[in-house]
């Protein structure tokens, strides 16, 4: 088996001048691809850089950062993505936890990171670091240098990446997919979207999750292509560029779909197949997608981040047929329904979903209790709640309660809870997911007032604004005296939902889709 | 309040709480800089048709004209009618 930067590199010798990404000004073929990452790498190791590294990358929708994520793969280091809203907080956080070496950023980003962590900060887009008032290396000049990188030799068990997650505790956790969990994954569902080198990818997606991840390195390694297409905060724009750039693919979530098909994309963009992942796709969202776009194929799919991306795909064809299912297993995966002992269901019977296959985790970032209690008894409990039909079709009934599922972002409420509770004049706190049209679910955080005297709502806004991303602020804070519990105790977070979502009736407009 | 002051004083209020508005320089990219995200740029839109009476198609949803205080602030006053004429200067027949 193969690394994962070995499958773009391939492309790359076979077919060097082919396009590897698409701007709506600018080109890299495989070639130039390949050799930039190849110097950035050399670079890197230059610079001190070490075969197992963490390195940091804060995301963004540009070439530069699939070059960076090649380069720190071809230098034997782990990638660790970070989304491009960085608070300074969260963001020493995650360089403590990982113990990143380096750091690649944009330049805007450099007054938010913490001072003396990690030791080197290289600076993305920037061609002349002598301006700015800290040390850092410039990704171009390492790029400019040129160079080899050493041989780092890695086994294919060696880790590729580390994607932090929400989970039901604090802070995130952090996924670890060796070189083997992602091609294994990679190549799956290269074979059952059926990729080749004619096919680009309408990238709207944000790098720092899995789906767009996988979209990238799927796309990479079918000699196809990634056509960066802008925001889907402008819509409009983004349908002239998938046309314009000629995308035949676009990887959506259900909010992002919903506000193109509002645009204007039609049968006359030509694409060749939808794919929606992120949370279950509205079945009304399905229905007008299928009537705007009657020649395109659309494939719901399922997965986890443990999972490095995918875990289930519902082919086109099924899709009358089998209404509400989240697909069955893709190439390479095994999906089972247990029960609570761990004892495999028959069809049609309700248990946790269980996956195994080499797409499934290494486990979670210096974790080893919260992995013992995932990875155990043969495979990945993913904590969704389902059932399968005869022929191995899954259908979900219920995902991890307390996650929050908003515009494909998955929020833990803890998190939120945790920044909300620190803050002054505040005793306790709860935040639930809402339903919302647009976005899936909305955040609303009820909260227990300490001292009434030195809190509102704008006080909770505002302090939690300083310390998570955008996409994790609530739209809501309303105040209680009292948090309800159940009969045994533990906070009831159903009434609080219910509660929230009629208080939320006349709330002002919500916050929180990709980006 | 002339218009860029109206947007600014909208934008600090509602994206950043009050507070940090004066770090906020009117050529910022908004999204680039986390002050807004998709739904924000939806809230901008409310926000400048109900102030300025003027209406926004989906044509003039780009980043050209709603990524930084100075190009909303461009934007609303190429919409708003001319004084005395009663007419949007875009509609006007050349």
């Amino acid at each position: 088996m193969a690394l994962l930067h070995h499958l773009a590199t391939e492309r790359a010798e076979h077919a060097p001048d082919r396009p590897a990404i698409a701007g709506a000004d600018s080109v890299t073929t495989y070639g130039m691809l390949l050799s930039r990452a190849r110097s950035l790498a050399a670079g890197l190791h230059r610079i001190g850089v070490r075969p197992g590294d963490r390195v940091v990358i804060v995301a963004e929708q540009a070439p530069w950062y699939v070059e960076a994520c090649l380069g720190v793969l071809h230098a034997g280091a782990v990638i660790v993505p970070h989304c491009a809203d960085v608070k300074p907080d969260s963001f020493r956080w995650l360089l403590e936890h990982t113990e990143a070496s380096a750091v690649i950023l944009r330049e805007a980003d450099l007054p938010h990171a913490p001072p003396h962590v990690p030791p080197r900060l290289v600076v993305a887009g920037a061609r002349d670091t002598t301006r700015m008032d800290r040390d850092v290396f410039c990704m171009e000049e390492l790029i400019a240098a040129g160079g080899t990188p050493r041989n780092a030799d890695l086994p294919e068990t060696a880790l590729a990446s580390i994607f932090y997650t929400s989970g039901t505790t604090g802070r995130p956790k952090g996924v670890m997919l060796s070189h083997r969990n992602l091609v294994a994954n990679v190549r799956s569902i290269v074979s059952y979207l059926g990729l080749g080198p004619d096919d680009r990818a309408a990238m709207a997606l944000p790098f720092q999750y899995v789906y767009g991840n996988s979209v990238l390195h799927t796309h990479l390694a079918a000699g196809g292509s990634i056509g960066l297409v802008g925001s889907v905060a402008f819509p409009a724009k983004m349908v002239s560029l998938i046309q314009m750039l000629r995308c035949t693919n676009l990887p959506a979530v259900a909010s992002s779909l919903c506000r193109l098909l509002d645009a204007g994309l039609s049968a006359q963009h030509a694409l060749r197949f939808v794919t929606h992942a992120g949370g279950p796709m509205p079945s009304s969202l399905l229905a007008r997608s299928r009537a705007a776009l009657p020649s395109t194929r659309i494939v719901l799919m399922y997965g986890q981040t443990e999972a490095s991306a995918r875990l289930a795909w519902l082919p086109p064809d099924e899709l009358p047929r089998r209404p509400g299912s989240a697909g069955k297993a893709i190439p390479g995966v095994t999906l089972r329904i247990v029960d609570e002992h761990g004892s495999t269901q028959p069809s049609g019977v309700i248990g946790e979903v269980v996956a195994s296959g080499d797409n499934v985790m290494v486990g979670y970032w210096k974790d080893p209790v919260e992995t013992a209690r995932v990875l155990r008894a043969g495979g990945l409990h993913t904590g969704d709640i389902g059932r399968m039909d005869e022929d191995g079709y899954l259908y979900l009934v219920g995902r991890n309660a307390e996650m929050i599922k908003s515009g494909g972002h998955r929020i833990g409420p803890r998190e939120v809870e945790e920044v909300v509770e620190s803050l002054p004049g505040i005793a306790q706190c709860a935040v639930v997911g809402v339903p919302d049209d647009l976005l899936g679910e909305r955040i609303v955080a009820w909260v227990v007032a300490a001292d009434p005297q030195v809190t509102s709502e704008r006080a909770v806004l505002q302090g939690c604004f300083e310390k998570l991303p955008r996409f994790k602020l609530p739209c809501r804070v309303l105040f209680i005296p009292e948090l309800p519990r159940t009969a045994v105790g533990k906070l009831d977070r159903r009434t609080l939902a219910a509660w929230a979502a009629d208080a939320a009736h006349a709330s002002s407009q919500p916050r929180d889709p990709i980006p | 309040m002339d218009t860029e002051n109206r947007i600014r004083a909208f934008v600090v209020d509602n994206f950043l709480f009050g507070k940090g508005g004066d770090r906020l320089s009117s050529r910022d990219s908004l999204i680039a800089q986390g002050v807004i995200d998709s739904t924000g740029v939806l809230e901008l839109v409310s926000f400048v048709e109900l102030t300025f009476g003027i209406l926004v198609q989906d044509a003039d949803l780009t980043p050209d004209n709603f990524d930084s205080i100075a190009s909303l602030t461009r934007f609303v006053e190429r919409k708003l009618p001319v004084e005395g004429s009663g007419d949007a200067p875009d509609s006007r027949a050349a």
